[in-house]
Formats: structure tokens, C-alpha cells, sequence
């Protein structure tokens, strides 16, 4: 007689504990990063993520590089901080255009989308984590080489004299990093609140980068019907900004930098806060399929 | 099933009705269901995915109220922890293997132990919680089954699945099936929605038939099935003699009209289809008129639910 035995198993059901309700965020916001960055994806969707990084650091890191081995006493030019964000802007404008679409649009495309909203996330929620991702994966290139740079310019003895000043330089590197990275990552997810594919969105915000770049020059020096108008420029004006919170003008930036610093500030914040209503208003309305 | 005493109902539509610009998906639509398997039935585009995605909160109704345990699922978020989803969509997140698509929901749920939890999800509907391939690789029926497993892995009391049936073999179905009644006679509501008639049989009796945005039909399946069997069949004949053959089955009794279609069809409308089977060949045969070819005209779905709304 045989000794095998077939036990119902039943349905297992797991009935261990839970965490509390933003855990579902953390998780999104974890996964949507991961996404964006191509990481657990083909290799080709790690490219441009890559480079996107590469290009960032790269400089920050020769600097430190050069302020180690360098003698002390020698005369590093470690450049003027603010500047470091022209490269950098050049980063987002093709990362932000390229890859960030990526955190809202296949999930509608995929369907994904009504799965997350079918678990503790309300769109407000989902929308949330989504801003969070984008941020912390633009945050890496917008805070991470300035905080090297701050690094480099310390080790060379060339950094901020005594604690307070470095606090207050460090307080700008992260401002600006995060203002750059709210202002890139709100209007990617605006724009690509617009349409399920992923191509689609990219295009529509490199567009409307350099068309709003070519208007607000244009308006500004080509037309000369004010100067205020070069704030429509979006590429020049989160460059800008970051020179007002190092306390300088763009000297070699286009025509906004002859516009005040309050306007400048307003106008940033102000479009920030319109991406973002505008993305919810348009989650508000999706009808998801699913 | 509907306005009826007893335990309070786990779903309850009221005069739930959802439109798209012009199109009416949903129309007026009320039902009250409990714990159980209640199958959703309707030919496509009847209205039974944009019914489940109301109930669970995907899309607020345009017109009347959809709520869940007593909550409105779109706007009480603590209701969506207790309501388990497996869509229609195939895509989803091609690029994580099966036991990583369970875990992430297990962790959106905010389980502690999301690999516990999806190790039992992926076993119960049996699949290998080891096997590290990625979904895109995943043969249809094995899709089915990992979306099962992610709308199980946080224990939900209110299961939707919206055609979750679609690319199982036999043998996956009926395991499938008996999953469904096993969650059902936990106590859980599992709500199945399908489009093939036969499917729907094997899932229990309770049934709501959706056609057109409406609910044509609710209660229990047999009592449906017979009212679906009363309506009448249009048939096709294809036979050398179709004149002969149709004053032989109007004597037989058998068929209520006809009307010939060239020199060798003839279309009959039958309200007793079971004797029509077993007359046509016999009469055939007495009358040594041969036959060609028989095919029901109304036999698709569309008009069993169209015959359902008129009921």
C-alpha cells in the first residue's frame, strides 16, 4: 500500500501584519524610480539614464579628483558653482524629455495604472509618489555633482570659511538641486498627463521647451517688447533662478537675466504650482481602462 | 439577490449609470450582492468591465451610487485595501518576473511580509513562486493566473475579475473555477465577469446578465438558462428540397414560420429547439430529402442577451 497522500491545500491567505497607510507611496515611488532609471529593464533603457549621470558627475568628479592629488598650495580654479548648472540643465532638458515620461505614461498604456488605483492609492496619492520619484532621480543629477563640487572646493581649502558659511552654501546647493528637480519633474508630469504614449510626451515637452525658449528670447531681444517676457523662456529661466539663490546674475545667460529677481522667483514658483494643478486636474478626469 | 434580508450586501449598485461623452456604458443599473461567486455576464461591450471598474473605484458613476462593504471605493481609500482586482489588460509590468509582480502588490497593500504573501498567492493559484522568468515570457494562461495571484495576495474580502477565464485550458478553467468557490465559501464576494455562456454555468447559480449598459437578467442561473431556452431559434437549412422539407416540419408541428432563400435554403423559426433536433433528421429521412447543412442564425451571444432585454 503506498504512503502518499493528497492534502487539500486550500486557499493560503496571508494573515501576518501590515504596515501603515504611505507605505503604498514609499513602494511606488521606489518602483517608479527604479523605472525611470532602467534599472531591471534592457540594457538599452539604461543608456540614456546613464549617460544622463555620466555627464552630471563626470566634471564634479575631476574636480575632486584634482583637488585630492593636487598640493594644497596650488591655485584650483573650481569655477563658480552656479554655473555648474548650465551642463547640467542641458542633462535634464534631454533626460526630463526623454526618459521621465516614462514614470506616468506606461501605466496607463499597460493598464498598471488601474491596478495601483485598485490598492490603498488615490490618484492624489499616486500623483504624489509619481512627483516624488521624478524628483529623487533628478535630485541625483541636480544635488548630487554640486554637493561633490562643495566636497572638492572644502578639500581644497577653497571651500566656504567656518561652519556657518558652508551651512548656508550647502543650503543653496540643495535649494537650487531640488528647485531645478521640482521644476523639471512637474513639468515632465504635466505634460505627460497629456497622453498615454510615452513618445508622444517626450516630443510635446521637448517642443514646448524650445518653442517657449524661442518665443521668450524672441519676444524679449528680437522684439524688445520687454524684457519680462524672456521669462517665458522655461529652458533659461530654472538657470536663472538657480543664480538668484547663489545671490548672482547669469552673466553670459539669455535676456532673463536683465529681469529682477522677485519677478524671476514668482515665475518660477508660479509655473511649479500650475504643472502640478494641471497634472492632478488632468488625473482627476482619466478614465481608466483596466 | 436584490432588497432582501440577511447579512448586508458586500456590493451594492444603485441606479449606477456611467457614460462617455455620447455613450452610455452603464444605464440604470442596481444590484445587491453578498459573499459567494456571482458571475457577470454580457456579450462585449455590454458594460461589465466599466461595472467592475466602478466597484472598484477606477471610475465614479456618472449617475446613482456603486458602494463597497457600505464605502464609496472612490472616495474611501480604506475600502480599496479590502477589494482585490485582477483586470482585463495583458501588458502590465512585463519586465518583473511573476513573483516580483505579486510582491509589489502585496507591498502597495502594506504587508509586512510581501514575500510571504506572494509565495502563498502564486502557490494557490498554482504556479512556481521560484521561477525567476519575467512575465513578458509567460504563456496567456499563466498571465491569468499571476493577475489572480496579485488580486488574492492581501486576503481582499470583494474579488474582481474581469474575464479571468480568457486562454486557460480546460483543466486550468475548472481549477480556476474551484479556486473561485473556495475564496467564495471563505466568505469572500468574488464577482467573475465573462462573456461565454457555457463558462458562466460552472460558476455557480447567482448571475447578473448585463446587455447594452443594463442589467437584462439577475438571479439565479437556471432560471435564466430556461428563460433563454424559451426564446425562439432562427435556423438556416441548406437542403436539396427545401419546399418539401418545411411543409413536413409545419406538419410535424415543430416550427412556427418559414421563409425559402433561393433554390436551396430554407429559414425556420423554431420556440421548441430541443424538438426541432430531434424531428429535422427523422422528417429528412421520411421524405428522403437530404440535408445539407443546419446553422442557427441567433445563436451568438448578442441575441440571447438581446432576447434577455426584451424579456
Amino acid at each position: 500500500m503506498t504512503e502518499a497522500q493528497i492534502h487539500d491545500r486550500g486557499n493560503l491567505s496571508y494573515d501576518g501584519p501590515r504596515h501603515g497607510p504611505g507605505r503604498a507611496m514609499v513602494v511606488l515611488s521606489y518602483h517608479t524610480a527604479q523605472r525611470v532609471l532602467g534599472l531591471k529593464r534592457s540594457n538599452w533603457q539604461k543608456v540614456m539614464p546613464a549617460i544622463a549621470l555620466l555627464v552630471a558627475f563626470v566634471p564634479a568628479i575631476v574636480f575632486i579628483g584634482l583637488a585630492a592629488l593636487l598640493p594644497a598650495s596650488s591655485d584650483l580654479d573650481l569655477g563658480d558653482p552656479a554655473g555648474y548648472y548650465v551642463p547640467i540643465s542641458f542633462v535634464l532638458f534631454l533626460f526630463t524629455s526623454f526618459v521621465t515620461p516614462e514614470a506616468l505614461c506606461t501605466d496607463r498604456r499597460s493598464g498598471m495604472l488601474g491596478l495601483y488605483l485598485a490598492s490603498p492609492l488615490n490618484r492624489d496619492t499616486y500623483l504624489a509618489s509619481k512627483f516624488v520619484a521624478v524628483i529623487a532621480v533628478l535630485g541625483v543629477m541636480t544635488i548630487g555633482p554640486t554637493l561633490l563640487m562643495l566636497i572638492a572646493f572644502t578639500l581644497d581649502g577653497s571651500g566656504p570659511d567656518g561652519a556657518i558659511d558652508w551651512l548656508i552654501e550647502f543650503g543653496r546647493v540643495l535649494a537650487s538641486g531640488l528647485a531645478m528637480a521640482a521644476f523639471w519633474g512637474s513639468l515632465a508630469l504635466a505634460i505627460s498627463s497629456l497622453s498615454p504614449r510615452r513618445t508622444l510626451a517626450s516630443v510635446a515637452i521637448f517642443v514646448s521647451l524650445l518653442v517657449s525658449a524661442a518665443v521668450g528670447d524672441g519676444l524679449a531681444e528680437g522684439a524688445e517688447v520687454g524684457d519680462s517676457f524672456a521669462l517665458l523662456n522655461m529652458i533659461a529661466l530654472p538657470i536663472e533662478t538657480v543664480y538668484r539663490i547663489y545671490g548672482e546674475v547669469n552673466p553670459d545667460g539669455p535676456p532673463i537675466r536683465n529681469v529682477e529677481t522677485l519677478p524671476i522667483l514668482l515665475t518660477f514658483l508660479g509655473l511649479i504650482v500650475v504643472f502640478g494643478w494641471f497634472a492632478r486636474w488632468r488625473y482627476q478626469r482619466i478614465e481608466v481602462n483596466g | 439577490m436584490s432588497t432582501q434580508a440577511g447579512p448586508p450586501p458586500m456590493v451594492q449598485a444603485a441606479g449606477a449609470s456611467k457614460w462617455f461623452g455620447d455613450l452610455v456604458a452603464v444605464s440604470d443599473v442596481s444590484f445587491s450582492i453578498g459573499a459567494g461567486v456571482t458571475a457577470l455576464l454580457g456579450p462585449n461591450g455590454a458594460g461589465k468591465s466599466t461595472m467592475l471598474r466602478m466597484m472598484c473605484g477606477l471610475a465614479r458613476p456618472s449617475n446613482g451610487s456603486v458602494t463597497v462593504l457600505g464605502k464609496d471605493p472612490r472616495s474611501d481609500v480604506s475600502v480599496l485595501g479590502r477589494i482585490g482586482m485582477a483586470p482585463q489588460q495583458e501588458s502590465l509590468l512585463d519586465h518583473l518576473s511573476g513573483r516580483e509582480f505579486v510582491e509589489l502588490a502585496a507591498q502597495l497593500h502594506h504587508l509586512q511580509r510581501p514575500g510571504e504573501a506572494a509565495r502563498q498567492a502564486i502557490q494557490t493559484v498554482e504556479l512556481d513562486p521560484d521561477d525567476t522568468r519575467r512575465l513578458s515570457t509567460y504563456s496567456k494562461g499563466m498571465r491569468q493566473r499571476i493577475k489572480l495571484a496579485q488580486a488574492i495576495v492581501h486576503d481582499p474580502l470583494v474579488i474582481a475579475l474581469d474575464e479571468p477565464l480568457t486562454g486557460l485550458d480546460p483543466r486550468q478553467r475548472r481549477e480556476m473555477i474551484e479556486l473561485f468557490h473556495r475564496l467564495g465559501s471563505e466568505g469572500k464576494c468574488v464577482i467573475v465577469s465573462s462573456h461565454v455562456l457555457d463558462e458562466v454555468e460552472r460558476f455557480g447559480s447567482r448571475v447578473l446578465v448585463m446587455a447594452q449598459g443594463r442589467l437584462a437578467a439577475e438571479g439565479d442561473f437556471r432560471e435564466i438558462r430556461n428563460l433563454m431556452d424559451d426564446r425562439p431559434l432562427r435556423i438556416s437549412i441548406r437542403t436539396d428540397r427545401p419546399r418539401e422539407l418545411a411543409i413536413a416540419l409545419l406538419d410535424r408541428g415543430v416550427i412556427s414560420g418559414c421563409r425559402l432563400e433561393g433554390a436551396d435554403v430554407v429559414v425556420v423559426d423554431t420556440t421548441d429547439p430541443a424538438a426541432f433536433r430531434r424531428a429535422v433528421a427523422p422528417v429528412a429521412r421520411d421524405r428522403n430529402v437530404s440535408l445539407r447543412e443546419l446553422r442557427p442564425l441567433d445563436d451568438d451571444l448578442e441575441s440571447v442577451f438581446r432576447y434577455l432585454v426584451t424579456q
